[in-house]
């Protein structure tokens, strides 16, 4: 029998033979039809959906050799002259974020049969969105057909403040092959890496000779072929706060998936293959999973002498925060009640949808060249230049489109061994992470233990409050003690109690690592803080929302938690409007007891948080902004966008300045050769400081034309306007390219480039309230609905904020519900999986009310602040104080899985009962 | 995923070609499952779908559906009115997943397959079905459904041995009201606890498909309608150590859940309401 299959994909028919255990996913990739997305490989998230002869099948997980006959259809197969109806309809509302999900959605989509809202969102279990919350996408699906063709958003109409519409979406509808993994150069080799199966060990011996004999095999690295430099993956800016921990590859391993050697090969099944033929001789050393056991220090992860700005390694201890004001001791006194419990927050994992890929190879001028999915080139530019000892001007990071990030790509993790295996072989050379790899060798949310303890008057004033955490940072402490910080500094920092003390403490432990993600340590004190505020108002007998209106800070309020004067301040203010809009969307009454109805409990719960805007001082946006000789404009920024649509909001900030449109402005990001400085997408600060910086840079650009076009046109400047096309006086105009040749004829310039950094992080506010239905029998939990207020200062695009704000409550969802690493004793990570670690699927997304509350702020560009992070923090605590209210029982550990529920109801029962 | 490690494809037409089992043999049904993890001990993967085995016949004595049967096939299939418990069938094509697996997955790999979150392995239990197993180079033998799964993916399948095809008698189809529960930790995801609930309204007869939650489906009959107290007992008859005990839950949780899933169906049942298949 013969294996050459004989298969039609689209209009275009193939003849191929293939390895008989590929998956068709791996075969349409290879044959170039980009669009098929890899994510899961498990046939759970629906990325890879193609029509198979008209019925859609996930890709993944279906055998290649079945093609053989069949017709496949995928998303570059849609369009048909034009784009199809629900690739339109996607278009035009915006089902998407990063895009990677898009391709599979569409192909689902397109196939579906429903006759209500609540079946389709059943019908799309088996696709996983991890931005949007599913809102745009759903009213996507529904208006599929109807005609929502958006009437173009004038320059007249100006562009801040409108729903521009998000400019990669063409490129995201038809799966155009534009994320890292889409495209390599020619000759690639491919790198995996054998990754430990034990928790902590040493490598005595490591035998590489069977895995280099493969054939294919082009080269294996163990820590003897590295240079040894301790450094941190974290994606941070010099100087870099994290501990020099971490090292390319090691004679030590320190978590199971903690790297051992790299094989790079022609193709991945040879590295795969080979990895499993290195021979290791571990000496296996005792291993500590618990924060607390291994603050005892006996067993010590980080002994080796080259690791620095370790707090104290002896003890496992990564790095410590200590914030203070007031005097405790005092403020317990006056104290009529004191509240105390303790908190448990689990590790969570993103779930970017696309994993961390990178490429490496040589450019004909030998310049070394790294295409990643990355949310910090700049930072992974200096890192790479330091490792290896090259100058940074021969390196060029760039990232393509990402498919999500949430924090997790603000590391350096698949880079470095790039680089090493091209500055090797001189060759091509890609690491593309599988899913397994994602949840067991990236980084986690930080897991928490919280103790948190507040004396309060019998009146509600807060008088005293005390927090320690203990936040596991895992093998590295990449993150640890900036993550730790924020758990303390915003919710205390929330609220005006005089005395108020903080101590975090970020330990190692052989586990996976854990690091940045979306909310960066305030999410898990937000949980303890937000719900041990319901349990004072309580005992209190105080409306929960009055004993908050009672102690929020105010507009005139500063942040002094541990400082004499603070960088995060309260800039622009509307955290009231917030609670009111909540509460008025909840109708929310006080006196209106939980409802019961047989085994359900209804009851409501409420949430505050804050959050800042980028790092004040620090983080640094360049940018260059320039006419061009054709009357458009340029900008060129570092800055990256993860998929949020940041692209989008900083050309409408340059358009409005300049009295033109998103369309002329091109943009240019995010690559350390093409583009000015940029810190990366981190901390909620695209908007608030590269925004800032293309707002000053286009209104020095405008200044600038209308200063040429009165030379030129001999008018006073104050005469001229600007618009799309020209600069008109009363009397005559000067289109934009004769402008452009005049200033170029006068030796002027018209390129504008600036650095900006912001003095203050103003805060962004938000207030959560959730309905929840419990399920007494089983334990389970339903969220009936959710309102949300976001003090934003100004929705530069109101469309693309509001798929921030839905998507960081969905993921909170998660994160309240659903969402845990769980560990054996060896800290294996049991559900590696999207199978077993489930995140909110289309059904679990109740109603949302999102409302964003613009009062400009006096800092960020036309008012604007920070939103990429703080949807994501009240979603578990209103959920768990809305449990409580439901139920009288309440939920200190997250996630509120229905066992755990079931079983606090019935501890808490028999404690009733005796 | 992609199968590095499988070298060679065959698509035998009879059980003839496949003779000399070799232990790096594996049945290929629909794949969703093979091809959802690594499987490093898999040298040759036996595709099944030229054996012709997804038949789906009604006879006067009942209903017989090839192993190979795509699950969707039987989710559209039209069945005879009078055959009201094909719905648990049903119901366990939707419970599935995604309904883009079951365009793939088969009935016989779900049931062979023997994952303790089978949604087939509690239906065929309460529908008193029986599986025939075919051998290379032996007779065929019957097995009644409930005797089928040892442990979780485990089976009384012998190496080369395959189940050909599901035999349900036509007296547990017809009459019978049938209800499909089931619990996860999350909304979807792997089981934790399923209970197929049928209910024959003019004998009063009660059965119960356990799966989910034991190592192996359990079978739970009553010969009236149980009251609570009834079905409490039964559950707390069966040792904790068959329930499963693991990360994504306690024996102790999923014997509750059991016991709560078995009162909802029959309450449902016995009061005509179309309950929730989800909790």
């Amino acid at each position: 029998m013969s294996d050459i299959l004989n298969f039609q994909v689209n209009s275009k028919k193939h003849q191929t033979d293939c390895n008989p255990g590929t998956s068709l996913l791996s075969l349409l990739r290879d044959l170039g039809y980009a669009g098929v997305h890899r994510v899961c490989e498990s046939g759970d998230c629906g990325s890879c959906t193609v029509w198979l002869d008209d019925k859609p099948i996930h890709s993944c997980i279906y055998p290649a050799m079945r093609a053989d006959e069949h017709q496949i259809t995928t998303i570059e197969g849609l369009e048909n002259g034009k784009l199809s109806p629900m690739q339109q309809a996607f278009l035009d509302k915006q089902g998407f974020q990063c895009g990677y999900c898009t391709p599979g959605m569409i192909m689902t989509a397109s196939k579906l049969e429903y006759e209500s809202e609540a079946e389709l969102k059943a019908e799309l279990e088996g696709n996983l969105c991890r931005c949007t919350g599913y809102e745009a996408i759903i009213e996507s699906i529904l208006q599929c057909g109807q005609d929502n063709s958006i009437k173009p958003i004038t320059a007249k109409d100006g562009q801040v403040g409108k729903d521009v519409p998000k400019q990669d979406g063409p490129n995201i509808v038809t799966g155009k092959p534009v994320y890292t993994a889409d495209w390599s150069p020619t000759g690639l080799l491919h790198l995996k890496v054998l990754r430990s199966s034990h928790p902590h060990a040493r490598i005595r011996n490591i035998n590489t000779e069977k895995a280099k004999a493969i054939q294919g095999v082009e080269a294996v690295f163990t820590y003897q072929d590295v240079p040894r430099k301790a450094y941190s993956t974290a994606g941070h800016g010099a100087p870099v706060p994290d501990p020099f921990d971490h090292y390319i590859l090691d004679n030590k391993v320190r978590f199971i998936g903690d790297r051992v050697a790299a094989v790079v090969a022609e193709t991945e099944a040879i590295a795969a293959k080979a990895c499993g033929l290195i021979e290791v001789d571990y000496e296996i050393l005792p291993h500590v999973i618990n924060p607390v056991v291994a603050m005892q220090g006996e067993v010590i992860i980080h002994d080796e002498p080259e690791s620095s700005q370790i707090h104290d390694a002896a003890h496992n201890i990564a790095g410590e925060v200590i914030l203070d004001k007031g005097d405790l001791e005092v403020g317990f006194k006056q104290a009529d009640l004191i509240v105390e419990n303790t908190y448990i927050l689990p590790a969570v994992q993103h779930v970017h949808l696309e994993p961390h890929v990178s490429i490496s190879w040589f450019d004909e001028t030998g310049t070394l060249v790294v295409r990643s999915s990355t949310q910090v080139p700049f930072h992974c530019q200096r890192l790479l230049s330091e490792l290896f000892d090259l100058p940074k001007e021969k390196i060029r990071v760039y990232k393509p489109q990402l498919g999500g990030g949430f924090g997790n790509k603000q590391e350096i993790l698949t880079e470095d061994l790039c680089v090493l295996a091209t500055l090797k072989t001189g060759k091509p050379v890609q690491w593309r992470f599988t899913r397994e790899e994602e949840f067991t060798a990236t980084n986690s949310r930080h897991s928490m233990n919280i103790r948190l303890k507040t004396g309060v008057k019998k009146d509600g004033t807060l008088v005293a409050q005390e927090m320690k955490a203990i936040s596991n940072t895992g093998a590295y402490g990449n993150h640890g003690e900036t993550v730790t910080f924020l758990t303390g500094c915003f919710p205390l920092g929330l609220y005006r109690c005089k005395h108020q003390s903080y101590t975090g403490t970020v330990v190692y432990t052989n586990t996976m690592p854990a690091g940045a993600f979306r909310g960066y340590g305030a999410t898990q004190g937000t949980f303890a803080m937000e719900s041990q505020l319901d349990e004072i108002a309580t005992q209190l007998n105080i409306d929960p929302i009055e004993l908050r209106r009672q102690n929020l800070i105010t507009a005139k309020d500063e942040i002094l938690i541990g400082r004499e004067e603070h960088f995060h301040i309260v800039g622009s203010y509307a955290l009231d409007e917030c609670i009111e809009k909540v509460t008025q969307a909840l109708d929310y009454d006080p006196n209106k007891p939980p409802e019961t109805e047989g085994h359900i409990k209804r009851g409501v719960g409420f949430a505050a948080t804050m959050q800042a805007s980028g790092l004040a001082k620090i983080h640094l946006a360049s940018v260059k902004i320039s006419l061009m000789p054709d009357g458009l404009y340029e900008l060129r920024t570092g800055s990256v966008d993860v998929g949020t649509g940041s692209d989008t909001s900083l050309r409408q900030i340059a358009a409005e300045v300049l009295g033109t449109t998103v369309e002329k402005i091109k943009i240019i990001t995010a690559d350390t050769q093409e583009t000015p400085f940029d810190a990366g997408s981190y901390a909620s600060a695209t908007a608030f400081i590269t925004g800032q910086a293309v707002n000053l840079a286009a209104q020095k650009l405008r200044s600038r034309i209308l200063q040429i076009a009165a030379q030129e046109m001999e008018v006073d400047s104050s005469e001229l306007e600007l618009s799309e096309d020209h600069v008109s006086s009363f009397s005559t105009k000067l289109t934009l390219p004769q402008l452009a040749k005049a200033a170029t004829e006068r030796g002027e310039s018209l390129e504008i480039q600036l650095e900006h950094t912001s003095d203050r992080a103003s805060l962004t506010f938000a207030f959560l309230g959730a309905e929840v239905e419990v399920d007494t029998e089983t334990g389970r939990v339903t969220v009936l609905r959710c309102a949300e207020a976001i003090d934003i200062g100004k929705a530069i695009n109101p469309r693309i904020c509001r798929g921030q704000a839905t998507g960081g409550l969905v993921m909170g969802l998660g994160y309240a519900l659903a969402e845990e690493l769980r560990f054996d004793e060896q800290g294996k990570i049991l559900n590696p999986y999207l199978r077993t670690y489930r995140i909110p699927a289309a059904s679990d997304v109740p109603p949302l009310d999102i409302f964003l509350i613009e009062k400009a702020d006096p800092y960020g560009p036309f008012g604007a602040k920070g939103i990429g992070e703080i949807g994501t923090n009240c979603t578990a605590p209103a959920i768990s104080n809305a449990v409580a209210q439901a139920t009288g029982v309440r939920l200190r550990q997250l996630p509120m899985i229905p066992e755990r529920v079931w079983m606090a109801m019935n501890s808490h029962q028999s404690s009733v009962i005796s | 995923m992609d199968l590095y490690n499988v070298k060679t494809y065959l698509r035998p037409k009879s059980l003839r070609e496949v003779r000399e089992w070799q232990p790096d043999w594996n049945w290929l049904a629909g794949g969703t499952w093979i091809f959802n993890e690594v499987q490093p001990q898999v040298k040759t993967l036996v595709d099944m779908q030229q054996l012709n085995w997804s038949e789906i016949e009604l006879t006067s004595e009942g209903l017989s559906i090839g192993a190979t049967c795509i699950q969707n096939d039987l989710l559209d299939f039209s069945f005879p009115d009078a055959w009201t418990a094909t719905a648990a069938l049903k119901d366990a094509v939707r419970e599935l997943a995604s309904f883009k697996l079951s365009h793939a997955a088969t009935v016989g790999g779900n049931i062979c397959l023997a994952l303790s979150a089978s949604t087939f392995a509690p239906a065929m239990v309460a529908l008193n079905a029986s599986y025939e197993i075919w051998r290379p180079n032996t007779e065929s033998y019957i097995v009644n459904a409930v005797d089928f799964q040892t442990a979780p993916q485990q089976t009384i399948l012998q190496p080369g041995e395959v189940l050909r095809r599901i035999k349900i008698p036509i007296w547990n189809l017809t009459q019978w009201q049938t209800s499909f529960k089931r619990m996860a930790v999350c909304t979807a995801g792997y089981a934790i606890a399923i209970v197929v609930t049928a209910y024959h309204p003019q004998t009063q007869q009660v059965k119960f498909g356990i799966g989910g939650s034991v190592k192996s489906p359990r079978l739970i009959e009553f010969d009236t309608i149980p009251i609570p107290e009834q079905i409490a007992g039964e559950v707390r008859e069966l040792p904790l150590h068959i329930y499963i005990d693991d990360e994504r839950g306690s024996a102790t949780y999923r014997r509750h859940i059991t016991q709560v899933l078995m009162q909802r169906g029959i309450t449902e049942l016995t009061a005509g309401i179309d309950g929730k298949r989800r909790y």
